[in-house]
């Protein structure tokens, strides 16, 4: 990356320093005084009609704000996308927690004496708590059958492979559970409603203007008068993309009706218990595979448990059902996925939304075809890989041999044949340990889904300031991930300054709106328009030689006509996306990625360690290589976690382990031998030719574990989770 | 309610307060020491981790009467230390913050591994830091961080103490 003197470095992040230094301020650090506390009275049931709120007359309530649904001013809906949640329960509660009252006081002390005070009783309804439940129940309370989401994909004719007999047929069921995102600072809101002014909302967020149609909700009288602005947000994940909607409301309310500031923050319990968490999913794939190993067919069900509200179900089907037939070239395709409802706390967003699902599903069915076929998983995969020419499920081209390219050096840095040898040495000389290794072969969709990017239209700002340096005025967050570093060297490559001269502003609704902080999209798409802000500015100054004297020419333009220029989002011509038939163009680019991870199991414990993990990826330009290879670090570290870790247990919709102390992730102790590997595809739609990369990570960890413990132990493990004393049990069946 | 004496960061404190308070919530709420971060409250995730006489221990699991008499050393408090800047250093150039929400817990730690004279071995870093979550980073550049201070410190000879 020589041609470049800002994109290609290792920058140090902006904001390192505050943040190693204590003095970064996040939401809950902020001198609160004169603020209310919130707190929120939730649902003791899982499904429930609410019969009666009774108030002990004996305490006194003056002391206390308290909010019912009647108490919203507009409408009693979290406009997400299926309009069916409401702020607060009313009648009826879907889930264990669901919000039903919401009080504010000086101190949380007496929030909880309060709430205490408050005596809700209920007459119970059928309640469901698995996909299964879901599918079988009588009794749906969502539509005719619980499904708040169906889609399909058909390329080719699967049925008519199906119905021939001289093929290899392979039929598999992979489960996968539900994963909290685990932000280290819980959620976290500010509201403060003053009659003149309107509201102004600021909180631990991902998307300042979802908060927003939130708020419009439930304020239509101040639609005009809201701003959301975001504080230093400590981790995200997905966990604050929908989320913060909600509960900026419920400080909104309490702030409107007390008057008042009011504060919520959640502790770990409560954020853990009633936030939204990945989808549990249940994937049943068939494939018909010829006498050479050229995968015909696939047929496969993807069903996700979305809980007792849609939020995001149905985009995050929708990124399932794109993933699900994998990084291979298949020509007769059919997959339908469906979002069910049932009475756990609603599921969300979370980094991979869907995609790692359904490519632990389709990587382990591949590796169940290997053995079946008693071919090399690695040869079967060269065989079936999507390359440059070949089509994806929705018939959309493979414009390059990127997955090739990450699949063969994934082989060749690991020198996966002396692995292999080795593994087999070792297990022959150790009883009581076993060695493996497995491979997993993806890709990840950048940006939004289908004509998503166009609906949003996204725009960003460039300013001018006095001092000669210029701003980026976005509503895309930084929430660890590092926007507000790596945006920066962005515009600083196209006006040839230092990356310090350009300042990232903090994001608010008052920016213009460059979309929500999602989908591995900001580096990519926002890259690409503060990319052309920068030209625009460029254009509207005079030629300068140097950062002296553009930093003149800057001030001269601010304190005279102004310097000041908004890119708008273009859809590139030639993509083309059906939505209703789930057909053509259905991302703008797509990351590649090949991972191997390498594990020994203790036969004595059941303990699985991760010893070495090899990431190759393809993410486009990497705008900055140590930032991004910390996203790919702590995105398989999240794979670890999804997989041999983070097991939620519930218990008739209650999460039972709420917290660190039950439930596992991954510490520095679990930190395997990491290598991390970039091949450089540059797409034409990102900033410099980026790619997504915050998620794609993510994808891969899963099923490279799962195919390494396959390969130590001859152990099919269709489900993860998979904790030691499942492997015991596993392993004892075996 | 029980008067408590101790010091954090080199200043005298003279409290009245119930005695069974966290620490955390004294030094937050009552001492406005904010890069002492609340998580999970049970002990587990090392984000409040501050120094009692010199050793790390979570914040939110002491009571404050157990400082009575004793020094709180929290990130503000490292200031002026050489080694502290060492690490501020070598943790950026690493690239080992993302989020920021566990790194103070994180600075503690590693500033009493390095006072200790933590020798620079990866595995015995792993170790001295497995007691602070950080769900972003993935672990890797915290302990590239904390081994290139490690390094640094003890090519160089530094001891702990202000700069």
């Amino acid at each position: 990356m020589t041609k470049y003197k800002q994109v290609g470095k290792n920058r140090i992040r902006v904001d390192a320093r505050e943040k190693i230094n204590g003095t970064a301020r996040y939401l809950s650090d902020y001198d609160c005084e004169g603020c209310l506390q919130g707190y929120t009275v939730r649902s003791e049931r899982a499904h429930a009609r609410i019969n009666h709120i009774d108030f002990d007359t004996a305490f006194d309530w003056s002391q206390v704000t308290v909010v019912q649904a009647a108490d919203i001013p507009g409408r009693n809906i979290n406009p997400v996308i299926i309009e069916d949640q409401p702020f607060l329960a009313d009648q009826v509660v879907r889930f264990h927690g669901e919000p039903i009252l919401l009080l504010a006081a000086s101190s949380l002390e007496l929030c909880r004496e309060a709430a205490a005070c408050i005596t809700i009783s209920y007459q119970d309804l059928p309640a469901c708590f698995t996909i299964e439940e879901s599918l079988a129940t009588n009794t749906p309370f969502f539509g005719e059958d619980n499904t708040f989401k169906e889609l399909k994909i058909n390329k080719g004719d699967a049925e008519a492979v199906f119905r021939e007999d001289d093929h290899h047929y392979t039929e598999g069921e992979y489960h996968t559970g539900a994963q909290e995102q685990l932000y280290l600072e819980p959620q976290a809101v500010l509201a403060e409603y003053n009659p003149g002014s309107g509201l102004l909302i600021t909180g631990s967020l991902q998307c300042p203007f979802y908060v927003h149609g939130s708020l419009q909700s439930a304020f239509p009288e101040l639609a005009d008068r809201i701003e959301v602005r975001q504080s230093t947000t400590g981790g995200a994940f997905g966990g604050k993309e929908d989320f913060p909607s909600l509960i900026a409301t419920h400080a909104a309310l309490l702030s409107y009706k007390s008057g008042q500031p009011v504060r919520i923050l959640y502790d770990r319990g409560e954020d853990f218990r009633y936030t939204t968490k990945r989808h549990p999913s249940r994937s049943r794939i068939r494939s018909a595979v010829d006498a050479e190993g050229n995968i015909l067919a696939l047929d496969i069900e993807l069903l996700l448990d979305a809980g007792a509200y849609a939020t995001l179900s149905q985009v995050v089907l929708a990124r399932g059902v794109l993933h699900a037939a994998g990084a291979y070239h298949v020509p007769n395709v059919r997959i339908n996925g469906r979002a069910l409802a049932t009475n756990l706390p609603p599921s969300g967003a979370f980094r991979g939304f869907g995609a790692p699902q359904a490519i632990f599903a389709i990587e382990s069915h591949l590796e169940q075809i290997a053995v079946e076929l008693k071919m090399d998983p690695v040869d079967f995969r060269r065989r079936n890989l999507l390359r440059e020419g070949d089509t994806f499920s929705t018939g959309q081209l493979v414009k390059s041999d990127a997955c090739e390219q990450v699949f063969e050096k994934a082989v060749k840095s690991t020198n996966w044949e002396a692995i292999t040898r080795e593994n087999r040495e070792f297990n022959d000389t150790h009883s009581e340990r076993r060695r493996g290794s497995g491979l997993a072969l993806f890709y990840h969709g950048a940006g939004f889904t289908g004509s998503g990017e166009s609906v949003i239209q996204g725009r960003a700002m460039l300013q001018g300031n006095e001092d000669g340096s210029v701003s980026i005025r976005v509503t895309s967050t930084e929430m660890g991930q590092g926007a507000a570093t790596v945006l920066p060297q962005i515009v600083a490559e196209v006006l040839q300054v230092s990356s310090d001269l350009v300042h990232f502003e903090t994001p608010t609704t008052k920016h213009p709106d460059s979309g929500p902080t999602v989908a591995s999209r900001t580096t990519m798409i926002v890259g690409r328009l503060v990319e052309k802000a920068a030209r625009e500015i460029k254009t509207q100054l005079p030629a300068y030689r140097d950062e002296d004297e553009f930093r003149t020419l800057v001030t001269s333009a601010v304190t005279g006509t102004g310097l000041e220029a908004v890119s708008s989002y273009e859809p590139p011509p030639g993509l083309v996306w059906d939505d209703d038939n789930y057909r053509g163009d259905a991302y703008p680019d797509y990351s590649w990625g090949c991972y191997v991870a390498q594990v020994e199991v203790n036969l004595i414990d059941y303990s699985i360690q991760v010893r070495k993990f090899t990431a190759v990826q393809d993410i486009g330009t990497v705008i900055n290589p140590r930032l991004a290879a910390g996203q790919v670090e702590g995105g398989v570290l999240q794979g670890v976690g999804f997989t041999l870790f983070e097991k939620v247990h519930y218990e008739n919709g209650k999460v039972q382990n709420a917290g660190f102390t039950d439930y596992i992730i991954p510490t520095m102790a679990d930190l395997p031998e990491l290598q991390v590997e970039f091949i450089e595809y540059p797409s034409g739609q990102g900033g410099f030719g980026a790619k997504g990369v915050g998620e794609l990570p993510l994808d891969g960890a899963g099923p490279a574990i799962v195919a390494a413990l396959r390969n130590a132990l001859d152990l099919k493990v269709t489900q993860i989770p998979v904790l030691p004393e499942q492997l015991m049990e596993l392993l004892c069946k075996q | 309610m029980q008067t408590v004496r101790f010091k954090a960061n080199g200043h005298g404190y003279s409290l009245t307060v119930e005695p069974l308070k966290r620490l955390l919530d004294v030094l937050r709420e009552d001492l406005r020491l904010t890069s002492v971060k609340e998580s999970c409250g049970e002990g587990e995730c090392g984000s409040c981790t501050v120094l009692v006489d010199g050793e790390p221990v979570l914040a939110c699991l002491m009571p404050v009467i157990q400082i009575d008499g004793k020094e709180v050393t929290t990130v503000e408090g490292l200031q002026d230390d050489t080694l502290y800047h060492e690490l501020e250093l070598a943790l950026s150039e690493a690239g080992a913050v993302q989020c920021g929400f566990c790194t103070p817990g994180i600075i503690m730690n590693s500033w009493s591994w390095l006072t200790g004279g933590g020798s620079a071995e990866p595995d015995r870093i792993r170790i001295a830091l497995a007691g602070n979550l950080c769900r972003c980073t993935g672990y890797q550049k915290i302990l590239d961080g904390v081994l290139l201070a490690t390094q640094r410190v003890n090519e160089r000879g530094f001891s702990g103490g202000q700069s």
